[in-house]
């Protein structure tokens, strides 16, 4: 049995875009954590947010309301939170939250980091 | 097919470990081929949700938890059971109070009405052993959404 709720690694690509590997969970478990580390990057000048959901197996309602708090934050100073690599569970609860009409999608972190600023 | 029953009475290491149960389910194939992939994640869905619920909420009082799975395939879905010996919740009182539309851009308060959306004939009830027990289909026949404003 693996414990799916690892702190989550961060690649600064820009001074104002970073890539977050979600790892196989965002769910109520690491919600608060994935909360901090991105307010730390937002303090420390993060304005664009790729989120890599590639390996990741469980999105839950509290994984997907931090998120929402993430892009709350990053709205007024216009950024973004963008997923990419997005598993199939991930899909699921996109498609069923419909929150592909506020978060774009793309195939890679590339295709995403080639897209953002 | 057949029942297929997992007990569990840790909540510590519950999520961890149904997700596990979920792997080897994929790995021994034990829910029919037929059944499309969406379905299967919206089931784990539903239970993951049930589950943070409990782990979460529940009231065991001095009882050693006991939390048990089941679930059967059906010729056009899934039918669950997830049963447990805490003190219960006011599912039908907070579904009922939750509005269908929600806050734009909620942090909380989605996980039952994902669960809602996900299935079909949801029904919780209290059972006469002190248990209680949340039972619901996943389907095919429908394409569920969440009404989330943005």
């Amino acid at each position: 049995m693996t414990n799916t709720t690892m702190s989550f690694s961060i690649d600064t690509v820009t001074q104002e875009t970073v890539t977050v590997k979600i790892g196989k969970a965002l769910d109520f478990r690491n919600a608060a954590d994935f909360k901090t580390t991105c307010q730390e990057q937002v303090q420390s000048g993060a304005r664009n947010f790729i989120l890599d959901f590639s390996e990741t197996g469980i999105l839950d309602s509290t994984g997907l309301g931090s998120i929402f708090s993430l892009y709350r934050q990053v709205s007024p100073l216009n950024g973004q939170v963008v997923f990419a690599s997005v598993s199939r569970p991930v899909q699921v609860v996109v498609q069923l939250t419909r929150t592909y009409k506020v978060f774009r999608q793309f195939p890679s972190v590339e295709a995403a980091r080639e897209a953002l600023p | 097919m057949e029942y297929i029953t997992h007990r569990f009475s840790d909540p510590a290491t519950l999520i961890d470990r149904v997700h596990t149960v979920f792997e080897n389910w994929e790995e021994k194939e034990s829910l029919p081929g037929c059944l499309d992939e969406d379905i299967v994640h919206r089931l784990k869905l539903a239970i993951h949700e049930w589950l943070a619920n409990l782990v979460q909420h529940a009231d065991f009082r001095d009882r050693r938890p006991e939390i048990s799975i089941t679930v059967r395939a059906l010729r056009n879905g899934i039918e669950c059971a997830i049963e447990d010996n805490s003190e219960g919740f006011d599912l039908n009182g907070q579904l009922t109070a939750k509005p269908d539309v929600i806050d734009a851009f909620p942090e909380r308060g989605m996980g039952l009405l994902m669960i809602k959306a996900c299935t079909e004939h949801l029904d919780y009830e209290e059972l006469t052993n002190m248990r209680h027990r949340l039972q619901f289909i996943v389907s095919s026949d429908r394409d569920p959404w969440l009404n989330i404003p943005f």
